[in-house]
């Protein structure tokens, strides 16, 4: 699970890939060029590195996604809960709503989730 | 190596004059605390020239006048040649000792002195200090630039703002195409503020002024002045860059601006490597209050501010005008305070050793011409080329009869501490004496001084007393005759004359030696120029008396180590065997390896060999 966690620069080149998967690696250099501000060789040198952690596949200068984003979300938002609120839902909930109304319909939502959570 | 002190003793030079200059721009840095910093910033360039420039321009406006009246202005570089020569070609009747550059150790050596073996550890410990920032430095350099390759665009459409989580504070890096880097998550509040403050950084060329500076730094690395130079230096640039951002964008930016400063304060990077750029460097405290008490200055007040910074500057800048126009003090002939000021352990020192060679006298038509400085290899030797102009100058009072360029090259080994052969050579238009010219060694000059004469440099007094005691032994005689051989011989002779005296009552030839110092004194310094008239007196045959007591026991001392080892029972008989020697040898060999090898015996072949 640890292999998840992406740096800043590396979730926008993630992005980048989920966005035009599958990808030519040539057509990813130029578009991490245009987007990034990156250089060739260190969007070869990022490339690699994610290949290797299983993240992004490079089969033939062709690349696409090993893991989708929601996973990458669901790993950052637990971790996030883990490292800033003991790893507890309510206590994160309560700073997150801290001063915040919810809408009917987002409260309607929320409440399912919770009840299939609990299932 | 000898290179490496040369640079080494010019740098300490160096650093030694922008203390002075620093320590002023420090007190004047306190007077302007209230002005824009932009002003102090300014004066930091005098330090900055002075730590990188070993000349500079004469002015009276120096300020340098009231600290170091005996400063040297710097030597006209065509006035000098760095021989890399292994040998300099003696000349025929040159005096080297042939030990001199052999293998011995370096401390046995002559001519190394406690001193210069200071000063060749001290190029060494400061050659290493140098190495050592230098590459921690390029290391970090490579750390940040390995932290913010994979920095991305903040916008797509801004080519030249990137953001990272890789670093926590706002900096400017790169060279030729400087960029400006953001930790991730800058709120909206701080941005425009934060890269204002970067844009003018890179406006004003402050990324490369900083390494600029660093680098100086770590050349200076020894003078701990210099490291507070440093840091001040940065506090202005910090600041007045906080003040540009205000002038541009006005005063109502102030509270908002100087909470930015305080949102993204960081902590003092390390003291020992230069920092890139930060917008919230350290001394935050101070860089708020300056933001909250600047004003844009009124005109009249900047100007009247930047007329007074430029005359500071060229205060700072200049060198003081020395010699006649500050009444500097001779003493016979000598510009004795410029001779203290202009002492060197070091042979490379060129500008220095130049200084004192011009600080000496010259007969009327005689004009110096290049310097050359044998620095690569033992011996270290400096050859002074002289040119005569009219031939007044050869038969003057105190021209080349007077022996003025020997007391000169007296007083450069007593000056400069590691040199170990001098040449003097003629260059001349009247015709007389072209080519001409003579070798001196330490060890010689040791023999004929009694002594080491580096002692009579440690000050004025004592200088002066050589130079009373050079005066007294190569008093002049007053010749008219042009021909210099006829010339040695007949201070020879009178010497020798004089000598033989008194005390007429004595046998013993020491007697009449102890009781005429400076006769015998003239005749050992006058060195392989006595021995043509010596060598002639003993040729004539018959000399057993008194005066061949006396000539053999002058000869010998001249020759020193060519010397052979015979018991004399009536002295002609040793000129006999010493004539004998050299004849067998030279048969054996040859006339040039006699040359090379008995510069002063080859001269009892009679022959003006000068």
């Amino acid at each position: 699970m640890e292999n998840y966690k992406l740096f800043d620069a590396e979730y926008r080149f993630v992005s980048i890939v989920w966005e035009k998967e599958p990808v030519n690696s040539t057509e990813l250099a130029r578009l991490s060029l245009e987007r990034l501000g990156w250089k060739k060789s260190t969007t070869y040198t990022v490339l690699r590195k994610l290949c290797e952690r299983g993240i992004l596949d490079n089969a033939d200068a062709v690349v696409t996604s090993l893991v989708k984003k929601e996973e990458v979300q669901k790993y950052e938002s637990q971790s996030l809960i883990e490292k800033n609120f003991d790893g507890s839902l309510p206590q994160f909930l309560t700073a997150f709503l801290d001063r915040k109304t919810l809408t009917a319909k987002e409260a309607e939502e929320l409440k399912r989730i919770i009840e299939e959570a609990i299932q | 190596m000898n290179s490496l002190m040369t640079v080494f003793s010019t740098v300490v030079d160096m650093s030694m004059t922008a203390s002075y200059v620093a320590l002023g721009v420090i007190l004047i840095r306190l007077l302007l605390k209230r002005a824009p910093k932009v002003f102090s910033y300014l004066l930091w360039l005098a330090v900055f020239f002075r730590l990188t420039c070993p000349g500079s321009f004469t002015s009276v406006f120096s300020f340098l006048n009231v600290v170091k009246p005996a400063m040297q202005p710097d030597a006209l570089p065509e006035t000098l040649v760095m021989t890399g020569l292994e040998n300099i070609n003696y000349a025929i009747n040159g005096t080297v000792n042939s030990s001199v550059g052999s293998t011995l150790p370096l401390v046995a050596a002559m001519g190394v002195s406690p001193l210069s073996m200071l000063m060749l550890l001290g190029s060494m410990v400061w050659m290493a200090g140098v190495m050592v920032l230098l590459i921690w430095n390029i290391l970090s350099y490579f750390k940040i630039a390995g932290k913010i390759k994979t920095a991305t665009l903040l916008d797509a459409s801004l080519s030249h703002i990137y953001e990272t989580d890789q670093i926590s504070t706002p900096f400017v890096f790169g060279f030729r195409r400087p960029r400006i880097y953001l930790p991730a998550g800058i709120s909206s509040r701080e941005l425009p503020y934060v890269l204002a403050h970067e844009t003018v950084h890179i406006q004003r060329s402050d990324y490369l002024i900083k390494p600029a500076a660093f680098l100086v730094l770590i050349i200076h690395w020894f003078n701990p002045l210099m490291w507070l130079c440093f840091t001040l230096m940065v506090k202005d640039m910090e600041m007045s860059c906080d003040e540009t951002v205000i002038r541009n964008k006005g005063q109502g930016i102030k509270a908002d601006y100087a909470n930015s400063l305080l949102a993204l304060a960081v902590q003092k990077n390390s003291f020992w490597q230069a920092t890139p750029l930060a917008f919230g460097e350290n001394n935050i405290k101070e860089r708020i209050k300056n933001v909250i008490h600047y004003r844009k200055p009124r005109f009249w007040v900047g100007t009247a501010i930047i007329i007074v910074i430029a005359a500071l500057m060229i205060g700072f800048i200049a060198n003081p005008i020395n010699g006649a126009a500050t009444g500097q003090k001779t003493y016979s002939g000598y510009a004795v305070d410029k001779l203290l000021a202009n002492k060197t352990p070091y042979v490379g020192n060129a500008s220095k050793v130049i200084a004192l060679i011009d600080a000496m006298p010259l007969p009327e038509g005689v004009v110096r011409d290049k310097v050359e400085l044998q620095t690569s290899a033992e011996p270290y030797g400096i050859t002074i080329n002289y040119r005569i102009n009219n031939a007044s100058a050869i038969t003057a009072e105190d021209g080349i009869i007077g022996n003025v360029f020997d007391r000169n090259a007296i007083l450069l080994f007593a000056l400069v501490d590691n040199v170990q052969i001098i040449n003097i050579r003629f260059a001349d238009s009247t015709g007389q004496l072209e080519g001409y010219s003579w070798s001196k060694s330490r060890s010689r000059i040791e023999q004929v001084m009694q002594g080491d004469v580096r002692l009579y440099s440690d000050n004025i007094g004592k200088l002066k007393e050589m130079i009373d005691r050079l005066n007294s032994v190569y008093a002049s005689y007053g010749y008219t005759d042009g021909n210099i051989v006829a010339n040695n011989a007949d201070q020879v002779k009178n010497c020798l004359e004089k000598i033989m005296t008194s005390p007429m009552d004595s046998s013993n030839p020491y007697d009449y030696l102890n009781a005429h110092p400076t006769e015998v004194e003239t005749i050992i310094a006058m060195d392989e120029k006595a021995l043509p008239y010596l060598f002639s007196e003993f040729a004539k045959g018959g000399q057993t008396g008194l005066k061949g007591s006396l000539m053999e026991i002058l000869c010998r001392k001249i020759l020193g180590s060519e010397d052979i080892k015979y018991a004399s029972t009536n002295h002609q008989d040793w000129y006999d065997a010493y004539k004998k020697h050299i004849q067998e040898i030279t048969d054996k060999n040859s006339l040039v390896w006699v040359q090379d090898h008995y510069p002063k015996g080859v001269l009892i072949f009679g022959g003006e060999q000068n």
